[in-house]
């Protein structure tokens, strides 16, 4: 036998002045008498008993001190280290989107309950919460207490479980095969037949029909009226088609744009694709008006970015109109460009680098002595490129290899460089460099010659340029799936998320996550803002009817724990003693 | 205090209830069996040579030529013991004890009777020697004032026997004490009446003797040999005690009425004055 909490045995050293304190609270009262010769006459019949009397205080002290003695016993938390008593129990409770449905969280928190509060003498148990990730609520321990509280920490979360978390009891590193791993779940997740052995499965629940949307998009679409491009997908667990209007509301529910009629097929139903003209930027609700087992997958939200292009500079005076048509072929959307000599962000040059740049800049045709070269030297030529790095931004959009560039000249860029792509014999072609704070593409050749202002890859190679400079491809997706991490565009590396429960939380490294709850996020970093919209039913989390087939899960239990028997023991006793002190004081 | 102002007006009021009660003049007081030279006619008798010529009867002579002489009570005074109860065990009501003692004292002393207080305990102590008339009053009471409480032990019996041996006249004895005398009470009674004299018991209790308030674990200890014993009370106990009390006194009153031994039972918490007052109206006592 071994003990939990050890420290309390320390307390057995009270003993001694206890059982002092204790013989001078039961000496008896003196009393005087003038009639002792009465007194002995009445006492004369009951002599037989006095060696009980006599032995009745020590007997009440050795009651006593052996009440104390399991008292102690029984805060230190004694544990049986063999048989049953070992039971170690892992609780992991289901908090995922399909447990939002009525009841389901709390009953799996009750079978959990339940579960612990039959572990037998010295078990112990932890308990889990299990969504996205795998959230740890209470750790090993044999207070019901604890586990009480910990599984009653348990919140709902509108991300899908994620069945991989559970590789932290199944993976490479875990040693401990002593413990049961039981999963208390509706059994509506993805993967739900994919177990990892070894997880005892309870399932709570019942199947109830339910329509979701699994998946809500709204985004700016090229065109003069402004027109939004509107995407949304319905699920329906429902064995019967049927009718639902799906309401589409901008900013606030009372401010409605459209509704969808639509008829259901059970399964998942083919994608609604249509176009809003004159659409705003902004909050975009969706909500199918339906009461059904699930109500968190009715409502869908999108956030639709207000436009704000690049402003990019040109400094080549002699083919201006050439730069400007590449860089008004990408001038429409959230990340188009926009041709500006004033505060351009992006500066795009040909020939020579005037020395007060901008901090990012693209450079064609590179002449003359600056930072971003060492030397470029020699007459211009042909040369035919080679892509390094093919999956470079600046590459991927646009494929260079192969291609015959002219104006090619030896150029030797600084160190720490990278070159993306190179001449066959070896001479850099394009390459990024910084220095000073300012970042550079150098492209080592001159689009003017050989007409390559006309070649359809010289816009895509510049908004390339453009989106990679800026982290343009950064922009945050009009609806993030709950679950996921929110990569956040350049501008907001540190600040405050608002939550859509109103909880204000720190962020830092450009991404706050994984988001547990649908809603809109509002980000805040300095004097920038983003609003971060969370949404989005998996089919597996809105089906809400599991097919998964589970055995009865049970505790071998072994009565109350060590230290109940020793409580129960040390009151038994006490109980006693105090009949005896009541005998003692009272008669 | 026994001799301050407040307690010898009490005394004296309860003086002047005792004429009241009594009636007539308190003066000489106790008729004597003996015939000698008193104020009172008891009888006649032959005419004997050397008889006093004063006493004879003359008109009898006259009617029947007989020589008679009128014979008178004599009058005499008596000695009142006062055998105060010293022991420990007095503790509570010995203060009203010594209280009942003086009223009597101061009553008898008034009605110019003698007086002698003893200490009762193990063995027999004087408290005052023989006292004659009201000037002695402030000697009693300053001498039961003082009265210490003495002995290890209640021993009826030897005092008894040691009263015997030093008083042969008889007289008026009045024993006041609580009577938890172990070795019992009946020897002292009859020793007493050995010496023929009027034998008179108070017995002094304190209320809380008659019954047991005591509940649980108790430490016993005699008042007077200072023997400890620890027990436990309960109901029963305290049952088997106060029946064993009033066993005990039921048992002296019933040896008092058989021996003709004068009796009062007083409780501490009662007034002394009313006490002598029952005391006086019994009578034999006084007067």
């Amino acid at each position: 036998m071994t003990f939990l909490l050890p420290q309390f045995l320390w307390a057995l050293l009270a003993l001694a002045p206890l059982a002092v304190v204790y013989l001078i609270k039961v000496r008896p009262r003196r009393r005087k008498t003038s009639a002792w010769f009465l007194w002995q006459g009445v006492f004369q019949e009951r002599r037989a008993a006095s060696w009980l009397q006599k032995l009745r205080d020590w007997l009440s002290l050795a009651l006593m001190t052996l009440a104390f003695i399991l008292l102690v016993l029984a805060l230190a938390r004694p544990v049986s280290r063999n048989g049953a008593s070992a039971e170690r129990l892992v609780l992991i409770v289901d908090n995922s989107l399909s447990m939002n449905a009525a009841d389901r969280l709390a009953e799996a928190r009750r079978a959990a309950m339940g579960l612990a509060r039959s572990l037998p003498a010295g078990g112990r148990a932890s308990v889990f919460a299990l969504g996205e990730e795998l959230v740890s609520a209470s750790g090993f321990t044999a207070s019901r207490r604890e586990l009480s509280k910990g599984l009653d920490a348990i919140q709902g979360s509108d991300a899908p479980l994620n069945i991989a978390a559970l590789d932290h009891f199944f993976g490479p590193g875990d040693t401990n095969g002593t413990r049961r791993v039981i999963l208390f779940s509706d059994g509506c997740f993805a993967g739900a037949d994919q177990l990892p052995e070894g997880i005892e499965l309870v399932k709570v629940g019942e199947p109830g029909d339910n329509v979701g949307i699994t998946a809500f998009d709204v985004q700016r679409i090229p065109g003069a009226d402004r027109p939004l491009g509107i995407f949304f997908q319905v699920f329906s667990s429902a064995e019967k088609e049927m009718e639902v209007d799906a309401v589409l509301t901008h900013e606030t529910a009372d401010d409605i744009r459209r509704i969808f009629p639509l008829i259901l097929q059970p399964g998942l139903n083919e994608p609604e694709i249509l176009e809003l003209p004159n659409g705003d930027a902004g909050r975009w609700i969706l909500t199918l008006e339906i009461d059904d087992a699930l109500e968190r997958d009715n409502v869908a939200r999108a956030v639709v970015q207000e436009a704000s292009p690049v402003r990019v500079a040109v400094r080549a005076p002699e083919t201006r109109a050439f730069w400007r048509l590449c860089v008004e072929a990408f001038g429409e959307g959230v990340s188009g460009l926009m041709l500006t000599d004033e505060n351009p962000a992006l500066t795009l040059y040909r020939g020579e680098v005037d020395a007060a740049s901008t901090e990012r800049l693209a450079v064609f045709a590179p002449t003359g002595a600056s930072a971003f070269w060492q030397s470029v030297s020699g007459e211009p030529t042909e040369a035919t490129a080679r892509v390094l790095l093919p999956e470079h931004p600046l590459a991927r959009y646009a494929d260079l290899d192969g291609m015959v560039f002219n104006g090619v000249r030896d150029i030797v860029p600084p160190e720490q460089s990278i070159v993306v792509v190179e001449t066959d014999d070896g001479t850099p072609l394009v390459y990024k460099t910084s220095s000073d704070g300012s970042t550079a593409y150098v492209f080592n050749f001159d689009p003017a010659l050989n007409h390559f202002f006309l070649h359809p890859l010289f816009p895509v190679l510049i908004w390339s340029t453009a989106a990679e400079l800026m982290n343009l491809e950064d922009a945050p997706y009009s609806m993030l799936p709950a679950g996921a991490v929110a990569e956040l565009p350049a501008g907001f590396e540190v600040g405050e998320v608002s939550t859509p429960d109103g909880e204000v939380i720190a962020f830092s490294g450009g991404r706050f996550g994984p988001l547990e709850r649908f809603g809109f996020y509002e980000v805040t970093s300095g004097t920038n803002r983003l609003t971060v919209a969370c949404g989005g039913a998996p089919v597996a989390e809105s089906g809400m009817a599991a097919t998964i087939e589970v055995e009865d899960v049970a505790v071998v239990t072994g009565g109350f724990p060590l230290s109940d028997w020793f409580l129960a023991a040390a009151l038994l006793l006490m109980a006693l003693e105090c009949a005896l002190y009541h005998r003692r004081k009272v008669g | 205090m026994l001799t301050d102002p407040e307690f010898l007006r009490r005394l004296e009021t309860l003086f002047l209830l005792t004429r009241k009660v009594l009636g007539g003049s308190m003066r000489a007081d106790r008729r004597s069996m003996k015939k000698g030279s008193g104020l009172n006619f008891a009888d006649y008798a032959e005419y004997h040579a050397g008889d006093d010529y004063r006493h004879v009867d003359w008109n009898i002579y006259g009617r029947l030529e007989a020589l008679v002489v009128k014979l008178y009570e004599l009058e005499e005074d008596v000695t009142v013991h006062f055998l105060l109860d010293c022991s420990p065990s007095m503790e509570t009501k010995f203060l009203f004890a010594r209280q009942v003692v003086a009223a009597l004292a101061y009553i008898a002393l008034s009605c110019h009777d003698k007086v002698c207080v003893h200490a009762v305990a193990d063995r027999l102590t004087p408290l005052l020697p023989s006292a004659h008339g009201r000037g002695k009053v402030f000697p009693m009471l300053r001498a039961l004032e003082e009265a210490p409480l003495v002995g290890k032990d209640t021993d009826l019996s030897a005092c008894a026997s040691e009263f015997q041996r030093r008083v042969k006249r008889p007289g008026v004895c009045v024993l006041v004490s609580d009577f938890f005398a172990p070795a019992g009470y009946a020897e002292a009674v009859k020793r007493l009446q050995w010496g023929r004299h009027d034998v008179f018991f108070i017995q002094t209790l304190d209320p809380a003797e008659m019954k047991c308030d005591w509940k649980g674990d108790v430490e016993m200890e005699c008042c007077e040999t200072g023997a400890r014993r620890k027990v436990t009370i309960t109901a029963a106990e305290v049952a088997r005690y106060a029946a064993a009390v009033k066993e005990w006194n039921d048992g002296l009153q019933r040896e008092c009425a058989r021996r003709g031994v004068g009796y009062v039972q007083a409780f501490s918490d009662a007034p002394f004055d009313r006490v002598v007052e029952v005391i006086l109206r019994k009578g034999g006592l006084v007067a």
